[in-house]
């Protein structure tokens, strides 16, 4: 819409423009002043709400005539929407009732820039152009960007009581949260070293921890709010539960060119270029990572670092830090005015590489046999760090990295005169981004083969953490399972074998599951089949061949005529509580128990009253809901049975290999 | 604005409150669980001024428990659009800066900040200020912000502000 000068009076100009050009003004505001031989005339107001975009050339002072246009107005974008209101024009953006998320109007916004307010989000464009100004303003101030993580890096929390003497270690806080108290240890060094990344990179916190946690621990490492001020992004706030990468794309609208990483794990980011992978840190005994990703690869380790007092890491970092800050802006300064911005990711991967630059390593008894060599974690160390990796032992040779020794290749390499270091040069290289002493590494007769994997961390035995079941309980179980299963073939019994292949038990024999599983791979295909027909509501319902058994006598109810249904439940009346077995039994008398090929007929029933268990039927006849959980309840029961048949018969198979291993 | 409404709350209690103090109990129990509050209908009840009735208790069947309904007026803060009010920053960022107006938090837009002003990262504190630094707005500083919007929760209520009128942004210092 369009706002016309209609003053007819000659000499008119424009005095005071009250409005801002491109922002929002509401109704019935005064755009513009003007005047008549330099007297203040009158005003010229805005005719509807909405955004000014002044004429070209307007300021104060300009000549007016009649006709001229002064202002556009148009709608207001919705640049910036918060709660589902827009921020610039204060309209509510969400429909009548809705929910939170539910507009009724599509606003451009989509990028939540403010670390900790998810719920203020501004549109690309704004975002791109604020994003524009910080990267401008960081190259001005000369300074890069550094993520931190915290749980592990610079940080190590405990939620346990803690025996040993607080007031013995420095920089320990304990303070409480969700009514839980905990127990914070700095890395050493820390304080120093964000102090002296405070000058040269634009701090931020990205963790997994909760945002409470996270703020707290900010607390603690900057009670001031100067190092990381308001950047810190937490678990409630990053998109991803297993990746950390996804937010740099809201934080850094404008592209990750002068973000540098660094954090204890490599694949929450992704294998990023621009990590800096860190030796996690660990004080606390018995404590990995509190806030570990869920569902992470990775496994976290619970043993106490003997040497976490002498941890030095961070003033390596803090070293390498440096350098690739003072080498971005060496190369920043060479470069002409109007090229694109420099990729720190570029200054990274070639200070990464110089460090075992020349180096030209083979590997001997480190990588198994029968697995690629490029895909190993060693291999793609060394190569970041700028080695080159040979098969054979050869006149370049610079390193042989050996586990044991004795091999031919070590042998070859000590006539030949060459390093052999054990794999601990390789870590210790990579963690100190320096290359380490070799006669520190060398590989000798008491060296032991390694342990650990690169950076620190080191695999716990899963299996040693996994519940087991006792000599007694497993008696037990087989004990019901008898009594319950005397009556059933056994294929009916191996068919739900698969689901619980993840459980405890299957600490079994290997070779017996195997075995086993591919006798039922079969029978498992047909039965999968089975259950998407079923398409029962009752997620929850185990997937045995007893649910199996009931949901079809279940499905037969409704076919009943109600007299039917009565004689029925009087029957069962009787002998309540019925065993399955007899259960199983007596259907199969009356023919209720229909071949697997006819189920395909039956499967229209509305389910939820077809699948009432006769047993129950007479007791809460009115009651739906009760009886739906009593049917659940038992159908868990059997498949617990199964499983424990399972694990029986698992362990027989196991016993009898053995036998016949013996025999042989 | 400010309000003085008679309000209605029931108020539940356990039998071992039943004694010669039980009407001080339920007024006890009355300002802690509505002082402070917010209902989107009313707003921000601020205090209780005074109770008018306590009504007869009604003693659930099963529990023991008491439910008195008690008649009381408050003075509720229910802000509106349009309204001008004083709030205190509480956080200044590059898309905007945030402040609280006692119990209500209140966004205010970049856009709707006077162009004159600027955000400045760098300062020790993140600021918005003019070029000749004449007028600076951080955090913990008293603002005069219009209401241009409310989202009314069932029990939170939210606003959004604008600095750009007249005689809105900082309150000169007393």
């Amino acid at each position: 819409m369009e706002v016309i000068f209609e003053e007819s009076a000659a000499d008119c100009t424009a005095g005071h423009l009250k409005a801002i050009d491109g922002t929002f003004v509401i109704k019935d505001a005064v755009l513009l002043e003007f005047k008549i031989k330099g007297e203040v005339a009158g005003k010229i107001k805005t005719p509807c709400d909405g955004v000014v975009s002044f004429g070209k050339g307007l300021k104060p002072g300009v000549a007016l005539s009649k006709g001229q246009v002064i202002a556009t107005m148009s709608e207001c974008q919705h640049d910036i929407v918060i709660k589902d209101m827009c921020g610039d024009c204060g309209k509510d953006l969400r429909e009548k009732g809705g929910r939170a998320g539910q507009r009724k109007e599509q606003a451009t916004a989509n990028v939540s820039m403010i670390h900790h307010v998810p719920e203020l989000i501004v549109s690309d464009s704004l975002a791109k152009k604020i994003g524009s100004a910080d990267e401008t303003n960081l190259i001005t101030t000369r300074k890069l960007v550094l993520l931190v993580d915290l749980d592990q890096t610079i940080i190590h929390t405990s939620d346990k009581p803690m025996s040993a003497d607080a007031e013995k270690h420095k920089d320990i806080t304990k303070y409480n949260l969700h009514s839980r108290v905990y127990t914070t240890k700095l890395r050493p060094h820390t304080t120093e070293f964000l102090n002296k990344m405070a000058a040269m990179y634009e701090m931020h916190i990205v963790t997994y921890g909760q945002r409470q946690y996270a703020h707290r621990i900010a607390q603690i490492l900057d009670p001031d709010a100067r190092l990381f001020g308001q950047r810190i992004l937490s678990r409630d706030e990053l998109f991803s539960a297993q990746h950390k990468t996804r937010n740099l794309k809201a934080l850094f609208p404008c592209g990750d060119n002068l973000v540098v990483i660094i954090d204890d794990r490599a694949d929450v980011w992704q294998y990023s270029e621009a990590l800096i992978q860190i030796k996690p840190y660990r004080f606390f005994k018995e404590v990995g990572d509190i806030n570990a990703p869920k569902d992470s690869k990775e496994q976290m380790p619970v043993q106490i670092e003997d040497d976490a007092h002498e941890d030095r890491v961070l003033e390596e970092i803090e070293r390498v830090l440096t350098n690739i800050h003072d080498k971005y802006y060496e190369k920043h300064d060479l470069k002409d005015g109007d090229q694109a911005l420099l990729d720190v990711k570029e200054v990274i991967k070639e200070e990464r590489h110089k460090v075992l630059d020349g180096c030209v390593i083979v590997f001997s008894g480190i990588v198994p046999t029968g697995e690629k060599l490029e895909r190993t974690d060693i291999y793609r160390l060394c190569v970041q760090f700028g080695a080159t990796i040979v098969p054979e032992v050869v006149e370049e040779v610079t390193h042989v990295v050996g586990a044991r020794y004795g091999t031919t290749k070590v042998h070859q390499a000590h006539r030949l005169g060459k390093n052999v270091v054990t794999v601990q040069w390789v870590y210790a290289c990579v963690e100190k981004w320096m290359k380490a002493d070799e006669k520190q590494f060398e590989l000798t007769k008491e060296s032991t083969p390694p342990v650990g994997r690169p950076l620190g961390s080191k695999y716990v035995n899963d299996l040693s953490n996994m519940d087991t079941i006792g000599k007694a309980a497993l008696a037990d179980m087989n004990n019901e399972v008898d009594e319950a299963l005397s009556d059933e073939d056994e294929d009916e019994g191996d068919n739900d074998d698969d689901e619980d292949d993840d459980g405890p038990e299957n600490r079994e024999d290997d070779k017996v599951q195997r075995h086993k599983r591919d006798k039922i791979a079969d029978k498992e295909k047909i039965y999968q089949e089975d259950e998407k027909e079923k398409k029962s509501g009752r997620n929850e319902e185990p997937e045995s061949s007893d649910a199996q058994g009931k949901g079809q006598k279940r499905k037969h109810c409704p076919e009943m005529d109600d007299g039917e249904e009565g004689s029925d439940s009087k029957d069962d009346d009787d002998e309540a509580p019925m065993s399955y077995k007899a259960l199983l039994s007596r259907s199969r008398k009356e023919g209720r128990i229909v071949p697997e090929s006819d189920k395909d007929d039956v499967f229209d029933v509305d389910d939820e009253k077809g699948h009432v268990a006769p047993t129950n039927m007479d007791d809460d006849d009115d009651d739906e809901d009760n009886e739906d959980e009593d049917v659940a309840e038992s159908d868990d029961d059997d498949e617990f049975e199964d499983m424990a048949a399972l694990i029986e018969r698992q362990i027989s198979d196991a016993a009898d290999e053995k036998d016949d291993n013996h025999m042989e | 604005m400010f309000f003085h409404l008679s309000l209605d709350h029931e108020v539940c209690l356990h039998p071992k409150y039943f004694g010669p103090n039980l009407n001080e109990t339920i007024k006890m129990k009355l300002f802690n669980e509505v002082e402070g509050t917010c209902t989107g209908k009313y707003g921000f009840v601020i205090a209780v001024t005074t109770i008018d009735t306590i009504g007869h208790g009604l003693i659930q069947p099963g529990r023991g428990f008491v439910i008195y309904p008690v008649r009381y007026k408050a003075i509720v803060f229910r802000p509106f659009k349009g309204q001008v009010v004083d709030g205190v920053v509480t956080q200044v960022n590059k898309v905007g800066i945030f402040c609280d107006i006692g119990p209500l938090s209140c966004f205010i837009s970049r856009h709707c900040i006077p162009p004159d002003m600027e955000f400045d990262p760098n300062s020790e504190k993140p600021c918005y200020k003019t070029n000749d630094e004449a007028t600076i707005i951080r955090n913990d500083d008293e603002i005069r912000v219009k209401l241009i919007g409310t989202r009314v929760d069932a029990n939170d209520i939210f606003a959004i502000g604008t600095l750009m009128d007249d005689y809105l942004g900082l309150c000169p210092a007393e």
